[in-house]
């Protein structure tokens, strides 16, 4: 396989369907080369694409898969955490602590492992992006997601730290925190409850993916240098 | 290369990096973590990189330095070029 070294390299997490897809295929069409991963196979084909299936609350995976990067990409210029999973709404009183641990694994603590060993790889150039997609629901408290809220809250508290422990590396951490989109995932969520929580937003609407783009464009720039630890809320949560 | 030639060539890396006074000396007592002459946080973290990646060339199996392990230990294995080279050693052993 020959890879062109010039381009930049963009890892995405969750990249099989949703927001995750979306980016995969608009930074593959930016001519980024996009590494992305996912439990199943690849859902889209392009020539700057590379899948690679792995469960991301197995260390072990991650490791292998940063290994793959650092052998036959040599560099990692962006991570884009973006895999999560949210159960149904469900009381805290209920919570099995099955559910609690397997939701915190693949929302916070696999966004965790891919900040370190990013970072790892990031400091060969000394710089690098990254950003963990978060959520309104850190911001609105809803009542029934107090699992889903406390590992996206846990995931903003760990990237205001980690901004300030790897600025001095070129890197820089944000969150993305996108108004609910349209995609196949959101269509299976309670509308009216997903209407609901919009309408505490300054913008009450849906988001559109053109949004995100336009913020993760935005982050990415070399000029954004100065842009660090800062939770962005698309729709004004 | 044996362990604390790997662990001279990484201090040479990253020395390129560093300005004349940051300089770090190769000698199997240099101070690495936790006392009044050793690396600051960044120094360290770059080294333990630089190490990590050289063990996965001359080997091609990655090894986390700052594993569990590591944390638990009374002493440091950062602590000095010697403790780093021994901690090594028993983890390639290990594995």
């Amino acid at each position: 396989m020959i890879i062109d070294n010039s381009k930049k390299v963009l890892l995405v997490t969750g990249s099989s369907r949703g927001i995750g897809k979306l980016l995969a295929e608009y930074y593959c069409s930016r001519d980024f080369i996009v590494v992305g991963c996912s439990r199943g196979e690849a859902s889209f084909k392009h020539q700057n694409y590379f899948h690679v299936c792995l469960d991301i609350s197995i260390e072990k995976d991650i490791l292998e898969l940063f290994k793959y990067i650092r052998k036959d990409f040599k560099r990692l210029d962006i991570l884009i955490n973006n895999a999560a999973i949210n159960p149904a709404i469900l009381s805290s009183v209920l919570l099995p602590y099955n559910t609690i641990e397997n939701v915190f694994k693949v929302n916070v603590f696999a966004a965790m492992l891919f900040c370190r060993e990013a970072t790892k790889l990031m400091l060969r150039n000394k710089s690098g992006r990254i950003i963990n997609m978060g959520s309104m629901a850190a911001k609105h408290e809803v009542a029934g997601e107090a699992l889903y809220t406390s590992t996206k809250s846990a995931l903003n508290a760990y990237t205001r730290v980690l901004a300030k422990e790897v600025s001095q590396m070129g890197i820089t951490v944000n969150v993305v925190a996108p108004a609910a989109i349209k995609t196949e995932l959101s269509a299976k969520i309670n509308q009216v409850a997903l209407r609901e929580v919009l309408s505490r937003n300054a913008i009450q609407d849906f988001g559109q993916f053109a949004d995100v783009t336009n913020i993760i464009d935005f982050l990415v720039k070399t000029e954004s240098n100065a842009i660090t630890g800062q939770i962005i809320y698309l729709g004004g949560a | 290369m044996n362990t604390l030639e790997l662990i001279f060539a990484s201090i040479d890396e990253l020395n390129l990096d560093l300005e004349e006074n940051e300089k770090i000396t190769k000698t199997e007592e240099t101070n690495l973590f936790g006392s009044g002459d050793s690396l600051d946080s960044l120094a360290l973290i770059n080294l333990i990189t630089i190490i990590e990646e050289k063990i996965e060339e001359e080997t091609g199996e990655y090894i986390s330095l700052a594993d569990e392990k590591a944390m638990s230990l009374d002493e440091s294995p950062f602590k000095t070029v010697t403790t780093l080279k021994n901690y090594i050693n028993s983890l390639i052993n290990d594995n």
